[in-house]
């Protein structure tokens, strides 16, 4: 750029930024105040944006309950309520029994109750933004304020602190079985995977 | 400015249908919201009206903000498709009528100026305001944002929803256009552009072309 057209480009840069010392606005916010009131609530969310809310609300709550709850769990499982099988050697070729054979035991809940279970994102460092993606196998469904959600699959962003991240998932099971519910976590390239093995009982 | 934990406790409240923390959020936006509408107001008396309607609007859609970006940056995106809703709805249309420059924006925005002084910054104001009204919407966008409003490459192109290229590119061709615009109105036997609203007059085809 030449040197007079730099001059220029700064003198005009000089006049547009003169214009923020606007003169203040009387009686603006009174009237923003009326329109709002006038307007009613914000317009409700999508039902993913519901699930979302729902956890990011009530996970401070949600946590100590659930620390509670998984040690209920734990007793129950220790107390040979219903122990998971193992995975048996003699079937393990298929790609099933060696993702199943992976993950450490899971929850056990009848299927007339809600399940929730706990997913705990364990990061060196603290991330700024963080994508999720929680995937549901037939047979389970999300829950939410009381409801079963049409969803199979939830993705979101929030950030991850240093240590460990709880992320509370409601879900239910519609017939006995043992499920696979597959977490992801990405960041700066990097995945972290979460299997959690949710067991229903009849009852 | 409120900490990171009581912007979010601010918004949930807000989301949970809470006026006055919406307004609390918003509180610190005010002036820019208003001089973004100017932007797109050709009306002065207008620009305020505009300006509570892109509020009201992104409050009403305040559950879809998702936390997946800056509040600021999601507040200012909704804001300005409102402001470019406007521009090209029929309200736009008529709010881009010429209208007479109002007492209010004439006043002599300073107590420290003469008389003198605060009628020629009232001027100055009026004719970039005016010029900046010709430019394309997305120039203009661009250049309010980031000129008079001091946003960095980054924010203007995550509220515009662009590459920083492109915000780049914007802006070059932005202040090209409004120096000419400024300089034409400068020219012997020019009519003055004030309260001009925004026609592309001066405007070369291939930005013309460019408008959506």
């Amino acid at each position: 750029m030449s040197e007079p057209r730099e001059a220029e480009e700064r003198a005009l840069t000089e006049r547009l930024r003169a214009l923020r010392e606007d003169a203040p606005a009387e009686g603006f916010s009174a009237a923003l105040h009326r329109r709002l009131v006038e307007a009613g609530p914000p317009e409700p969310a999508s039902g993913a944006d519901r699930l979302r809310q729902f956890f990011r609300r009530r996970a401070p709550v949600l946590w100590p309950a659930l620390g509670a709850a998984v040690g209920v769990a734990a007793f129950l499982v220790a107390s040979a309520v219903r122990p998971l099988p193992p995975p048996s050697p003699s079937k393990g070729g298929g790609a099933e029994a060696v993702a199943q054979a992976a993950v450490p035991p899971g929850t056990v809940v009848p299927a007339s109750k809600v399940a929730v279970i706990k997913l705990d994102f364990t990061t060196d460092v603290g991330v700024a933004e963080a994508d999720f993606q929680v995937s549901l196998p037939d047979g389970l469904a999300f829950w939410a304020d009381g409801q079963e959600l049409p969803q199979r699959a939830f993705t979101w962003t929030q950030p991850l602190r240093e240590g460990s991240n709880v992320i509370p998932i409601a879900v239910r099971g519609h017939k006995p079985g043992r499920y696979l519910l597959t977490a992801t976590a990405h960041a700066h390239g990097q995945t972290i995977e979460h299997d959690v093995v949710l067991e229903v009982t009849d009852g | 400015m409120p900490s990171n934990d009581e912007l979010r406790a601010l918004i949930a409240e807000a989301q949970d249908g809470n006026v006055r923390a919406f307004e609390l959020l918003v509180a610190s936006h005010l002036p820019r919201v208003r001089r973004f509408a100017r932007a797109f107001s050709s009306s002065d008396a207008d620009v305020d009206d505009l300006a509570q309607e892109a509020l009201v609007k992104a409050y009403k859609s305040l559950r879809s903000y998702r936390f997946q970006s800056a509040f600021e940056t999601w507040l200012y995106a909704v804001v300005r498709n409102v402001f470019l809703d406007a521009t090209r709805s029929r309200a736009g249309r008529e709010r881009s009528q010429e209208e007479p420059l109002s007492v209010d924006h004439a006043q002599v925005p300073s107590s420290a100026d003469t008389p003198d002084e605060g009628l020629a910054r009232a001027e100055e104001r009026q004719r970039l305001w005016g010029a900046l009204r010709e430019l394309p919407t997305e120039f203009r966008t661009a250049v309010v944002l980031f000129d008079v409003e001091g946003h960095t490459y980054e924010e203007v192109a995550a509220i515009e929803g662009v590459p920083i290229g492109t915000v780049k590119s914007r802006l070059s061709r932005g202040r090209a256009l409004l120096r000419g615009i400024l300089s034409a109105e400068q020219s012997p036997g020019t009519p003055s552009a004030h309260g001009s609203g925004t026609s592309s007059r001066d405007v070369p085809s291939h930005v013309r072309r460019s408008e959506k």
